[in-house]
């Protein structure tokens, strides 16, 4: 059996194929911008949205391992959905949503599900990006050049003024570990706050 | 305990197949390892697909400009109706087709296009006590005169922020100081890649808001491929073409 039709616009999304996410635009965006419209956004608000929502797509999907569990178009309707009524919510609004329309959203339904997996991965690669610029220039670079794997340790060491390659290990440990320590505190906060 | 080396080791791969069995038991028990293992797995994930992820951003902004805000309202359904409000609709059809060529010719110009500047982020460098997500509001909305002047207490206070220089920049570019912007972004030449890369996009525009379109050009064919404002710098050197 081949892939799923839909398998493509996810690749498009890794790999930045400029005509296949105009595709995904020209196929989705008006459906999205009418939403948002009957539900107190403009299209300004829906644009936001749907480009915040490929992003999730993204973070959940490229560069991992995945099984597709639902269509492209219904994966990318139900977080922009659950997206805008957290914004709603967020500005004391969410009377104004319509709850009719949010009752008839099945948590079991694999979108959903699949959904609540782009947004969390989404809201975890957005506090490591955060946290990582609160990391010396030394560990942000030192991070870096190691993931980027373009230069020997040992001149990644010289270019950092470490004693030799055991010293850069060490350094990427401790960088590492207080990038953690840094995510835990931010993350936590961020989820009870 | 911290099992940063442990995991690092188990995700590269250079574990003895004896310590490997015995750290994937430990997994099961373990709920902290497995979170930590979790986490080293997305900081993997974050730091080889940041420039990906930033221009696949940037792209997104320049795509969903064409389709959100130039689309026009959707049609309604068509009714039959009395001549006389069928004439009153005609003519208020007209002026808006009048407006919207009006737009149309008066639209965002091609740096608006393309100018989509990323958040300031700075309250995380925050010291003293000094609230700067102030200069980041005032940034985001676009009140360049304040986050210029807050910039400039700022860098006062982190004169090494590179980011924050560049940030300046920007706010300098927005305000049509492009002489001093373009001085801010030159002095990026030595920088790191990323920054350097950001900094080079930002003098292309610029040069592109002082009508010198000829040096935007000779900036954004300098764009490496490795850059993450590449498919950027091609769109707006097609857009130039036109």
């Amino acid at each position: 059996m081949g892939p799923h039709p839909d398998q493509q616009y996810f690749d498009a999304l890794c790999k930045g194929d400029q005509a296949l996410i105009r595709e995904i635009y020209s196929k989705f965006s008006g459906s999205i911008r009418h939403w948002v419209q009957q539900n107190n956004g403009e299209a300004e608000d829906a644009q936001d949205l749907f480009q915040d929502a490929l992003m999730a797509i993204y973070d959940r999907y490229c560069g991992r391992e995945f099984q597709m569990t639902s269509s492209f178009g219904a994966l990318l309707t139900t977080i922009c959905r659950r997206k805008w009524y957290d914004r709603l919510a967020q500005i004391k609004r969410e009377a104004s949503v319509r709850n009719a329309e949010f009752e008839r959203y099945e948590e079991e339904t694999p979108e959903w599900e699949a959904a609540t997996e782009a947004l969390l991965q989404q809201k975890r690669q957005e506090c490591l990006s955060k946290v990582f610029t609160m990391l010396s220039d030394q560990c942000q670079k030192l991070l870096s050049m190691i993931t980027a794997g373009e230069k020997a340790i040992e001149n990644i060491a010289a270019e950092l003024g470490l004693a030799n390659a055991n010293a850069v290990y060490q350094s990427k440990h401790r960088c590492t570990s207080r990038w953690r320590q840094l995510f835990y505190e931010h993350f936590n906060e961020e989820a009870h706050g | 305990m911290d099992n940063t080396e442990r995991i690092d080791r188990y995700l590269s791969g250079t574990m003895d197949a004896a310590e490997k069995q015995n750290f994937e038991a430990e997994l099961e028990n373990n709920a902290q390892l497995a979170e930590d293992l979790a986490l080293q797995r997305d900081m993997a994930h974050f730091l080889s697909k940041r420039d990906s992820r930033s221009a696949l951003k940037t792209q997104l902004n320049t795509i969903g400009s064409e389709y959100f805000l130039s689309q026009q309202a959707e049609p309604g359904k068509v009714v039959r109706m009395p001549l006389r409000r069928l004439l009153g609709i005609v003519a208020a059809a007209a002026a808006v087709v009048l407006l919207l060529v009006w737009q149309f010719w008066n639209g965002p110009s091609l740096y608006d296009t393309f100018a989509q500047h990323p958040p300031l982020a700075l309250t995380e460098k925050s010291a003293g006590g000094t609230d700067w997500s102030i200069t980041e509001r005032a940034f985001k909305a676009q009140d360049y005169v304040s986050a210029e002047k807050q910039l400039l207490q700022y860098l006062e206070l982190h004169p090494d922020d590179l980011q924050a220089r560049l940030y300046l920049g920007i706010c300098k570019m927005e305000l049509n100081k492009t002489d001093e912007a373009k001085e801010i972004f030159l002095s990026f030449k030595d920088a790191d890649a990323s920054m350097r890369d950001f900094a080079d996009w930002n003098l292309a525009l610029n040069y592109l808001k002082a009508g010198q379109t000829a040096s935007c050009r000779e900036v954004l064919s300098r764009i490496e491929p490795t850059s993450s404002y590449f498919g950027s710098a091609k769109q707006l050197l097609n857009r130039l073409d036109k």
